[in-house]
């Protein structure tokens, strides 16, 4: 019984006690209180009420420093009511301790998520989420490349939303009482207008966001652009932006602001890519269906960008649809591919899809693959007209391939697999069969050569937001590109009375040349405050060089195959060279002011070999600054430096020609570039200019003999390090862009002035000349017109000076009196690239026709490429023997892009 | 057939349109100026080609500058000599010195012609290296024979240069052959020939043939701290008419004005490959003087 009464009483109390401090808070927060007070600071008004109402309340002053003075008359009001009121000016919360009132700072905890759009389940990549708090304090951040975005918010009730340009804003309201992950899935928007610029540079008048550096290229923007054959291609698009110029007509890589082929760093899905293009440059080999979007930054990349000396191509691959099954059929004239995606784990995702509020895991998978379907072509030209052209020879082949996979697994909210490979590839082989007859003998020769190379590249990439909202990424990575060549030559004779079989000539010659990359890089990006986003990471590489390998066997003329006297000892050149490199890098973004933005960072990277290290320090520095209501300033200061070169006769990035690596003959190579410029937007126009000075420094380049060896489709490695010579060299110019859209229309011009410069000790006798993709002036025009919900019009036009070539009209007859001396002609070249092939224009004209029928949605795009079919130069000599009646000299000029058709059938299911 | 005229159009378009002529109008062109092409050792006269520079489109033989002009060579900016015409090999006109040369000498030529602007070079003969050496591997000497009876004498050598220079690494060097002809007429006379060589790729490489009949080699040759030159002479020969019994080299220490002439002309000539501007050192015309020392060799072949 007493038990009883005792457990009955520890009830009671357990009950009383908390309702006893309930109202005793009630008492303290419900107390009457007045104060009076002219131009007083908070903290002393508070402290008034305190003493004269005698009420605890704890504070530390400094919470209202930066609160204004007030003038107050508060007349019995109940002290809750007052105290908000009074510390409304401060990040302060008020806690009600029985008759004790605290004041304590606002916690901050980290509110992270991502970006996603709710069909494809794609991550939205640059969307805008602006936020709010009940304190009154809000930002905005945009989503990095994984989407995800994270900013730290005081404690209380949040009001999110996202922005995307297409899709539908999405608001959310959440209650923040420690960090927070979320994830925005936006629906995208069918009735937005129907021509979108995207290429205008991405800042939205009002927003905060600051004009970045890099421009961004989406599918949309390759799709809907005139291209070769129809393709869609970042390279093809990237050579249209002011700055950048291709090769010749296209053939080879880009040059971007001066600098060399081999400055251009490509990344798809975060892994270099050596040899990005097919058919020596006519395209590249990222696969149009499977791109999500694609990065160029002309010189100004950030800090975690490494590698490359000229500019960064960063190709990024869609995921793939977690949701359903889809993909892609599409057929064009230069390629011909097939993409599969979807959710490779269906039970899963239906049990996760139901738990709202969780972000949407992903799970999916995507196969591209894609293949030339030159060779229909090839055969029916070859059957009918043989003997044209490079399709000559009796058995010509030529494709390439590429296939993509990638495949994601979302283990929970915060953690994310991916997985990339890349296996792509060119195939050339061609064969020539020749018999002579004579009374007595037959002669046959057989001539074959071919030509294989690719790339292949494997990613593993595991990403993990952590709670404080640190986003990592650690990737492993392996990236091969090969390059591998063969040339026989048989010739034989029959002799028709002895019906014996002759040996004339054998030879035979093999060639390769690969490098290859196993790399470790890691990259954390978190915010330390909201203005201040910062990057750091590392990576780690083992390259494996092979220059060449180049083995010949010759058999002598009337040699028996027994007797076979092998070069292939003397000509064998098996050099690997093995090389580590590691870099560091951190670069910050800190919005200063609200219209101010400065990227600062470091990149500081090894390169080991031979026992000697090589290191580079990379400083980069950008400060932007809004203008007025619609404009920009912004100015820069970039250092990149390379340890690994592509040096080759051509110095066009032909497959064929080396990666070597920095040694301690053959130095990094460096560029500085200062930038600065001015860009406004308004309500659907946009102006830009942008002006850049660069210095190159050892720019490397392998000085040829026409003795030297040299064999089509190979470069003999020998010695490569003897034959290379180091310059210098600089560029400059100015870069506008306009851009104006209207409803049913939109136009752009973009002009570049530009002058690049290279000077080598042992080239044009040391004195400075033009580099070879030098184009003072580039113009591009283009239209874009919809005529109707289905029909999309698009119209190029490109114009750019000629490139400099070497060229002269003297000759002298080099004669000694030797008794061995022989006579040689002599070319008086006066100095190097001294003339202007002609202008480059060409006029390039397509139509897009899209319609749905019931799930299937069709695309087909028609048109021409060089419309008016103007000859633009490819290459061009001199014929010395013959002159026009004008006494010009007569040049004979190859074009290699002529008028050509443009089509592709695209089917989305 | 429809489809196969469709082809044939595009065809046509694709061939019209990738090969075309064009007239067009060359860095202006000038007026013909005096060449001289003259390279010069010690202990030899000075023999110098003097001709003009023609249009590239112009065939044939320069014209040559007739005797009426005035030629002199002057050592170390003090006259030396006046340089007279005469017929060297081939027919062609040479001017040439009285006066030996030496190695060391400034020598300056000068060339006036009526009608041309006056043209003139200098250079020296440079200090020949002469710790240089050359040796037969013996045991490694091979021999090839082809069906028609021609005989093919494989000969490994290793030419060493000891005194080699820190700088100015500027050589070139000749190979040649001695045969004894075992042939009725005339009998045990002896012929010189050029001799091939093979080599491994790196040596190949850096070798370029010049119109001198020997082989220049590039100054990064000797970068890797080596200071041989091996190589595998080629001699063809008859073994019934002929016999090797020689091998010849012929060691030249180059002026760098000729080293560099020579280096320039190496890149021309080849479409593959953008050619460097010609190195000229003629001022007021064109060509090449420049100075070389010359080291003989001469290595009998075993038997």
């Amino acid at each position: 019984m007493r038990i009883r009464v005792l457990s009955f009483l520890r009830v009671c109390l357990a009950w009383a006690l908390p309702l006893g401090l309930a109202c005793a808070q009630t008492e303290v927060a419900e107390r009457r209180v007045s104060a009076r007070c002219f131009n007083c600071e908070v903290q002393t008004v508070i402290q008034d009420i305190a003493v004269r109402h005698h009420v605890n309340i704890s504070y530390q002053p400094n919470f209202f420093s930066a609160c204004p003075r007030i003038t107050v008359d508060i007349q019995e009001e109940a002290l809750k009511s007052v105290l908000e009121r009074l510390t409304e000016c401060a990040r302060v919360k008020v806690e009600w301790h029985d008759d004790q009132v605290v004041i304590r700072a606002l916690r901050e905890y980290v509110v992270s998520g991502r970006v996603l759009d709710v069909e494809s389940g794609e991550w939205l990549i640059g969307a805008t989420v602006r936020w709010s708090g009940s304190n009154g304090v809000g930002g905005s951040t945009t989503t990095n490349e994984y989407g995800f975005f994270s900013f730290k918010a005081y404690e209380g009730r949040l009001r999110m939303s996202a922005h995307y340009v297409g899709h539908r804003p999405q608001s959310a309201t959440l209650e923040v009482q420690a960090d927070r992950f979320f994830a925005f899935r936006l629906v995208p928007d069918a009735t937005l207008p129907e021509i979108t610029i995207r290429n205008v540079p991405a800042i939205v008048p009002g927003s905060a966001v600051l004009l970045e550096s890099g421009r961004r290229i989406s599918p949309d923007d390759m799709r809907q652009a005139p291209m070769l054959g129809g393709e869609a291609d970042p390279m093809r698009y990237a050579a249209l932006l002011p700055g950048v110029v291709a090769g010749v007509d296209g053939l080879g890589g880009l040059h971007v602001r001066g600098g060399n082929a081999d400055q251009n760093l490509f990344l798809l899905d975060d892994v270099p890519v050596y040899n990005p293009s097919h058919a020596l440059g006519i395209i590249s080999i990222f696969p149009s269906a499977a791109i999500h979007h694609a990065q160029l930054w002309k010189g100004d990349f950030p800090a975690r960008y490494g590698g490359r000396a000229s500019s960064v191509l960063d190709v990024r691959l869609r995921d793939g649809n977690p949701h359903r099954y889809g993909g892609e059929v599409s057929v064009g004239l230069l390629a011909a591919s097939l993409s599969f995606e979807g959710p490779f784990l269906r039970k899963l995702r239906r049990s996760e899809r139901s738990s709202e509020g969780a972000s949407m895991p992903k799970n999916a998978f995507l196969v591209s693959v894609r293949r030339t379907p030159l060779e229909l072509w090839q055969g029916l030209f070859r059957s009918q007209y043989r003997g044209a052209l490079f399709l000559a020879g009796d058995a010509a082949r030529y494709r390439f391939y590429d296939l993509t996979i990638k495949a994601n697994y979302q283990f929970s909210e915060r953690d994310q697999v991916h997985f990339s490979l890349y296996s792509g590839g060119d195939l050339f082989r061609n064969q020539f069969l020749q018999t002579f007859s004579s009374a007595t003998a037959l002669l046959n020769e057989r001539y074959a050569l071919g030509a294989i190379w690719g790339n292949n590249i494997v990613a593993l990439r595991w990403s993990r937001t952590l709670r404080s909202g640190i986003f990592a990424k650690t990737i492993l990575r392996y990236s091969r590109f090969y390059y591998q060549s063969q040339q026989d030559l048989l010739s034989e004779s029959f002799s028709l009375a002895s019906a014996k079989r002759k040996v004339l000539a054998n030879y035979a010659q093999r060639y390769q040349t690969f490098i290859e990359d196993a790399s470790l890089q890691t990259d954390w990006e978190f915010k330390p405050l909201n203005a201040l986003t910062i990057h750091a990471g590392g990576s780690y590489a083992f390259h494996t060089f092979e220059p060449g390998a180049l083995t010949v066997n010759f058999l002598l003329p009337g040699q028996s195959p027994l007797l076979a006297d092998s070069l292939t000892k003397a000509l064998f050149n098996r050099e690997r060279v093995k090389a580590d490199e590691s870099s560091l890098y951190a670069d910050a973004a800190w919005e200063f002011s609200r219209n101010g933005r400065l990227e600062a960072g470091l990149h500081v990277s090894s390169f080991k070999i031979r026992n000697r290290v090589f290191r580079l320090f990379q400083p980069r520095l950008r400060v932007s600054q809004r203008l007025l209501k619609h404009g920009q300033v912004w100015a820069g200061y970039h250092r990149m430096g390379q340890f690994l070169h592509q040096v080759g006769t051509f110095n066009l990035s032909f497959p064929f020609e080396l990666w070597v690596p920095t040694t301690p003959r053959v130095l990094p190579e460096e560029t500085w570039q200062y930038t600065a410029g001015l860009g406004f937007v308004g309500d659907g126009w946009s102006v830009s200019a942008e002006g850049y000075y660069r210095r190159l420094s050892r720019v490397l380049a392998l000085k040829a003999s026409t003795t030297a060896l040299l064999i089509a489709g190979a470069e003999d490695a020998s010695g490569w390090e003897d034959r290379i010579i180091a310059g210098s060299g600089w560029a400059r110019g100015v870069e506008l862009s306009v851009e104006k859209r209207f409803r049913h229309t939109a136009l752009s011009a973009t002009y570049t002035w530009s002058q690049a410069i290279r000077q080598f000790p042992d080239l044009n006798a040391g004195q400075p000349f033009p580099f070879r993709f030098d184009r003072p002036h580039v113009l591009n025009l283009s239209a874009q017109q919809r005529l109707a919900r289905w029909l999309d019009m698009r119209v190029l036009w490109v114009y750019a000076s000629g490139n400099p070539i070497t060229l002269t009209a003297l000759k002298f007859q080099h004669q000694t009196h030797d008794d061995n001396a022989q006579v040689r002609e002599v070319l008086i070249y006066g100095s190097v690239n001294n003339y202007r092939l002609p202008n480059y224009h060409r006029l390039d004209v397509s139509c897009r026709v899209h319609f749905q029928t019931r799930s299937l949605h069709h695309e087909i795009l028609l048109g021409a490429y060089n419309v008016y079919n103007r000859p633009n130069p490819f290459f061009m000599y001199l014929d010395g023997a013959s002159v026009s009646a004008s006494g010009q000299v007569r040049a004979v000029q190859y074009t290699l892009l002529p008028i050509l058709p443009e089509f592709r059938y695209s089917l989305r299911f | 057939m429809q489809r196969h005229r469709l082809c044939l159009l595009l065809m046509l378009l694709f061939l019209a349109a990738c090969i075309r002529e064009e007239y067009i109008d060359l860095p202006a062109s000038e007026k013909p100026r005096i060449v001289i092409t003259s390279h010069f050792t010690a202990g030899e006269p000075l023999c110098a080609n003097i001709s003009l520079s023609q249009p590239i489109t112009s065939i044939g033989s320069p014209q040559e500058v007739l005797p009426a002009g005035d030629v002199t060579l002057a050592a170390d900016g003090i006259f030396l000599n006046r340089l007279f015409p005469e017929q060297g090999p081939g027919g062609r006109l040479f001017w040439k010195s009285r006066a030996l040369l030496k190695p060391g000498v400034r020598y300056s030529i000068t060339a006036r012609f009526p009608g041309y602007d006056t043209v003139q070079a200098s250079d020296t003969i440079p200090a020949g290296i002469s710790a240089v050496s050359m040796k037969i591997k013996k045991d490694s000497i091979r021999t090839v024979e082809d069906t028609t009876g021609l005989r093919i004498l494989r000969v490994p050598i290793v030419i060493s240069v000891n005194d080699l220079p820190a700088q100015r690494r500027y050589f070139a060097f000749g190979l040649q052959h001695e045969l004894r002809k075992s042939g009725p007429t005339p009998p045990n006379s002896s012929e010189t020939k050029v001799s091939g060589f093979l080599a491994n790729g790196r040596t190949l490489a850096l070798t370029y043939g010049t119109p001198e009949g020997v082989f220049l080699l590039n100054e990064n040759y000797w970068n890797d701290g080596r200071k041989t030159i091996e190589l595998e002479v080629v001699i063809p020969y008859r073994p019934n008419e002929e016999e090797p019994t020689r091998l010849l080299l012929e060691w030249r220490t180059l002026s760098e004005a000729y080293y560099r002439y020579h280096l320039s002309l190496a890149t021309q000539g080849s479409p593959l490959s953008d050619p460097d501007a010609f190195f000229n050192n003629i001022q007021g015309g064109y060509g090449n003087f420049s100075g070389f020392a010359r080291l003989r060799l001469a290595v009998a072949l075993p038997e």
